[in-house]
């Protein structure tokens, strides 16, 4: 009888050490989620101020890059090249954003998307719209310049902006 | 009977393992989550680079330095990843890693950043608190790209009898104190000598050829790549030279795009560039700096081309 108390004495002890156990596993394994998750969330929240970030820097300085800077004019953005650039498959992913148009501000003519068949009658330009919540883009004031034919040809220069957004993040 | 030593029962032993078990995977749990934060930190610090890069872009400057810090000493590693048919354009690849006094004192890179519309030449990788970008539009014969060097501020260069222009253009961005000028070797104080009339320095330019010897290697260059190839080692440079000429092409066929949607406009004064441009877009595609020389006379007569168009240039 004495044994077998002896026996159940041990066992309740090493219960009481498994379930303690336990409960320490499960402690541990809660603060390593709610670590995962508050990690998770900032990270999400840095890239997203990253990927702004970039838009914001990106904007400023689009109108300077060659694929749409007006010839002979360092902060004038070339309306011709845009809708050029738009169709070009291998300008996809060149500045690794989701979001890229350009607006006309000053005249407001026709309120049209750009195509070949409308152009210059139209209003904007959408170079890359993935589709995806982009949040709202970072946008700056440029001019946009297009060669006109009549009169003898001349340079036309109207009141524009250019609009980024960052990759989404998912 | 009366023994007097400690018994260990068997609570005592397996709480023993088991604590040992719980220690060591918390330690362990603990190490590989700083090591972790320290692989995010870095990442972000490298995203954050790429972003710091894009004002240093030119615009109506001709050239622009500006200073780059950190806080901890830390290691920015530059990579190159060469155009593919998928992907014209390569990719920069940027890689920062930060000294630490707890654990191993560099961590392995953290994530690296792909950026496709950057080109940064100098040594694969830089180590120091604070550097210098040094940036350049390079135009062959319309604007390609801006190129960037990435200079230690204490930087270990001597030119010696560099050209008048690269002398004023390089102490009037302030790089002075990082570079140093001297007429003759001798008087060099910094390390790495780079001689622009003569041989047997660490880095020979010959100004006729267009071509820099480095590490026993020649690479050629074309206006203001003469400084990506001082700076830069042999294989980045030559993987940066094809990523700028995958761009050239891309851009000549732009202005193709560009002058055939003016012709349908009514304006057809451009196209007699368009066999120009076919020959540069097709010769563009190139992996040997070898061969810009002969593309400058391509470039050279795109460039005549263009001016003669009057109020129909292209760029």
């Amino acid at each position: 009888m004495q044994l077998l108390a002896g026996y159940s004495r041990g066992q309740m002890k090493i219960q009481e050490m498994a379930f303690v156990l336990v409960a320490f596993i499960v402690f541990f394994a809660l603060v390593l989620l709610f670590y995962v998750a508050f990690r998770g969330s900032t990270l999400k929240q840095e890239a997203k101020e990253l990927e702004e970030s970039k838009a914001m820097e990106l904007v400023q300085k689009l109108s300077s890059s060659p694929e749409l800077n007006y010839a002979g004019c360092s902060k004038c953005l070339d309306f011709d090249k845009a809708l050029v650039l738009k169709n070009e498959a291998s300008y996809r992913n060149f500045w690794q954003i989701d979001y890229l148009r350009i607006e006309r501000v000053y005249p407001f003519g026709n309120a049209a998307e750009c195509t070949t068949a409308n152009y210059p009658n139209c209003n904007s330009i959408t170079i890359k719209s993935s589709g995806k919540d982009f949040g709202i883009p970072s946008w700056a004031f440029v001019a946009l310049c297009r060669q006109e034919f009549i009169e003898g040809g001349y340079t036309k220069c109207e009141l524009g902006r250019i609009y980024a957004s960052g990759k989404a993040i998912a | 009977m009366n023994t007097k030593g400690f018994e260990f029962s068997f609570g005592w032993i397996f709480a023993l393992i088991v604590g040992a078990v719980i220690i060591f995977l918390a330690v362990y749990g603990v190490m590989k989550l700083g090591s972790n934060e320290r692989s995010v930190q870095d990442s972000e610090i490298a995203r954050q680079l790429g972003n710091l890069l894009t004002p240093m872009e030119i615009s109506i400057e001709e050239a622009k330095t500006a200073p780059l810090s950190f806080t901890i000493n830390s290691r920015i590693y530059l990579g190159c990843r060469m155009p593919t048919k998928e992907n014209p354009f390569g990719a920069q690849i940027l890689g920062v890693s930060t000294e630490s006094g707890i654990g191993k004192k560099w961590d392995s890179l953290g994530v690296n950043y792909s950026v496709y519309n950057k080109y940064i030449f100098g040594s694969p990788m830089a180590e120091g608190k604070k550097f210098i970008i040094l940036s350049k539009p390079f135009e062959f014969p319309f604007k390609i790209a801006d190129i960037m060097i990435l200079l230690k501020q204490e930087e270990d260069y001597c030119f010696v009898d560099a050209p008048r222009e690269v002398e004023e253009e390089l102490s009037g961005l302030g790089l002075n104190k990082t570079i140093q000028f001297a007429d003759d070797r001798k008087d060099c104080v910094k390390k790495i000598k780079v001689c622009f009339a003569g041989t047997g320095c660490d880095v020979d330019v010959f100004a006729d050829s267009k071509s820099v010897r480095k590490n026993r290697k020649v690479i050629y260059y074309q206006g203001s790549l003469i400084y990506g190839a001082i700076f830069s080692e042999p294989s980045l440079y030559e993987c940066q030279v094809s990523r700028i000429m995958g761009r050239a092409s891309e851009l000549a066929n732009l202005y193709l795009e560009k002058s055939a949607f003016l012709g349908s406009r009514g304006s057809g004064c451009s196209l007699a560039m368009q066999p120009f441009l076919e020959d540069y877009k097709r010769q563009t595609l190139i992996n040997d700096s070898a061969k810009l020389y002969d593309l400058s006379r391509t470039a050279e007569d795109l460039r005549e081309v263009n001016a003669d168009a009057a109020s129909c240039r292209l760029f």
